[in-house]
C-alpha cells in the first residue's frame, strides 16, 4: 500500500507540527500603549468667499468687482430697455438707481 | 483676547487698535465707493470720519472666536455708516435741489441696498429659477449670466415700485408720475393678501427678503422666489393687463396666507387704493 501511495504521487504525511497554545476565551490580551494625542493644529481663517451668514451655502453668489462693472452696467441697460422701453423716464431713474447700488458695492482698494 | 462682562470674547485694546491701523485704508475705500456712487466727496461730506468710527466700533466688538474674518464682519457696518453720513451731508441736500431726478435715483438706490444687503458685502445672490436643489451646484458661465440678469431685472422692478411709493408721499410731483404710481398701486391691490403684504413689507417698510422670511417663520427661499414671481407678474401686467392671470400662492406660503385669511387681514394696497379713492370725499 505504501508503494501504491508513492506511485500515485501522494506525498507522505508530514509530522504534526507543534500547535500554538489555545488561550482561554476569557483571557484579555495585552493592551498596547496609547500614543500621545497630537497637538491641535491652528485652524486657518475661513475666507469670505460667500459672506458671513449661515444660509449663504444655499445660494450661488456673484462677487462684484471693478472689472465686471461694465458688463453689469450693460446688462442693466438692456434689461431696463426691455422692461420699460427705450428712453422711458421711469426706466432711466430705475437704471441709475440700480447702477448706483452696484457702484456702492464695488470697493476699489488702492 | 479679553473676556468682557457679558462673557463675550473680544480683542485686547492693543490688538483692536492694530486692526484699525491694518484696515484703515480698506475702510476708506468703502467710504470712497459710497461717495463715488452718489457723486459726493468722501472727505468734505464726512464719509471718511463715519467709516473710521465704524471701523473702530467693529474692532472693539470683534469676537475672533467666531472664525469670521474681520473684514467680513465689519464691511456692512462700515458701509451703513458711510451711507448714513452721506444722507446727512451738505452734498446730499444740494443734489436734492440741483438734480431732482438724479437725487431720486440716489434715494431709490439707498432702499435697494437695504433690500439687497449682500451688495454691501460686494456680492449679488443669484437664485435659481426652479424649486429644486440646483442652487447648491455651481453655475456655468451662461447660467450665471442668466441668473445675474434675473436679479438685475428684479432690482429694476423693485426700483420702480420704490419710485411709486416716493411719488405718493412727496409734494410737487408731476401728475403723470402720480398717475403711474396709482396704476402700480391698483395693480398690486388685485393680488392675494399675502402677496400684497410681501410687497408692502419689502418696499414700504424696507424689510429685506430674509428679515421678512424670519418674521413669517418660513424658509427664505419661499419669500425670495415668490417676490421674483410677483415682480415678473407686475411687468407682464403693465404691458398687457387683460391677458395676465393672478399668480398663485406657493405651497410653502399657504399656511401663512390661510392664517391671514382667518384673521381677516386686508391687503395693504387694497386699503391704500380705498384711501386714495376716498380722499376729499
Amino acid at each position: 500500500m505504501g508503494n501504491d501511495i508513492k506511485n500515485k504521487g501522494i506525498g507522505g504525511i508530514n509530522k504534526v507540527s507543534k500547535t500554538n497554545e489555545i488561550k482561554p476565551t476569557n483571557e484579555v490580551s495585552e493592551v498596547s500603549e496609547v500614543d500621545a494625542v497630537s497637538g491641535i493644529q491652528k485652524v486657518s481663517q475661513v475666507s469670505a468667499v460667500n459672506g458671513v451668514t449661515g444660509v449663504r451655502s444655499r445660494h450661488n453668489t456673484r462677487i462684484i468687482t471693478l472689472e465686471e462693472r461694465e458688463a453689469l452696467f450693460k446688462m442693466i441697460n438692456e434689461e431696463a430697455d426691455d422692461i420699460f422701453g427705450k428712453n422711458s423716464k421711469r426706466g432711466n431713474i430705475a437704471k441709475e438707481a440700480v447702477k448706483m447700488a452696484i457702484d456702492a458695492a464695488i470697493i476699489k482698494e488702492d | 483676547m479679553v473676556q468682557n462682562s457679558e462673557d463675550i470674547m473680544t480683542l485686547s485694546i492693543e490688538d483692536a487698535n492694530q486692526l484699525v491701523v491694518d484696515n484703515q485704508k480698506w475702510a476708506e475705500s468703502i467710504a470712497k465707493s459710497v461717495a463715488h456712487a452718489w457723486s459726493l466727496d468722501w472727505k468734505i461730506d464726512g464719509l471718511d470720519g463715519a467709516a473710521l468710527e465704524a471701523l473702530i466700533f467693529c474692532s472693539r466688538r470683534f469676537n475672533p472666536n467666531l472664525q469670521i474674518p474681520f473684514k467680513a464682519y465689519a464691511r456692512k457696518r462700515i458701509h451703513e455708516a458711510a451711507q448714513e453720513a452721506a444722507r446727512k451731508s451738505k452734498g446730499w441736500a444740494i443734489s436734492r435741489k440741483k438734480d431732482p431726478e438724479g437725487h431720486k435715483a440716489k434715494e431709490i438706490s439707498q432702499e435697494l441696498l437695504k433690500q439687497y444687503p449682500e451688495l454691501m458685502n460686494g456680492e449679488l445672490i443669484l437664485n435659481s429659477d426652479t424649486d429644486s436643489q440646483e442652487n447648491q451646484k455651481p453655475l456655468t458661465g451662461a447660467e450665471q449670466e442668466k441668473a445675474t440678469r434675473l436679479v438685475l431685472r428684479e432690482m429694476l422692478l423693485g426700483a420702480d415700485i420704490i419710485a411709486s411709493k416716493q411719488e405718493l408721499t412727496q409734494e410737487n410731483v408731476n401728475p403723470d408720475e402720480i398717475l403711474e404710481a396709482k396704476r402700480m398701486i391698483c395693480a398690486i391691490a388685485l393680488l392675494e393678501v399675502i402677496h400684497q403684504q410681501l410687497l408692502w413689507s419689502i418696499y414700504w417698510e424696507g424689510l429685506s427678503l430674509r428679515s421678512l422670511a424670519d418674521e413669517w417663520q418660513t424658509d427664505e427661499l419661499n419669500v425670495i422666489r415668490e417676490h421674483k414671481i410677483l415682480l415678473e407678474w407686475l411687468t407682464k401686467y403693465s404691458k398687457n393687463s387683460k391677458k395676465v392671470l393672478l399668480p398663485k400662492i406657493r405651497p410653502g406660503l399657504r399656511p401663512i396666507a390661510l392664517k391671514m385669511k382667518k384673521n381677516n387681514v386686508v391687503g395693504k394696497f387694497t386699503e391704500l387704493v380705498k384711501e386714495v379713492d376716498n380722499y376729499g370725499k
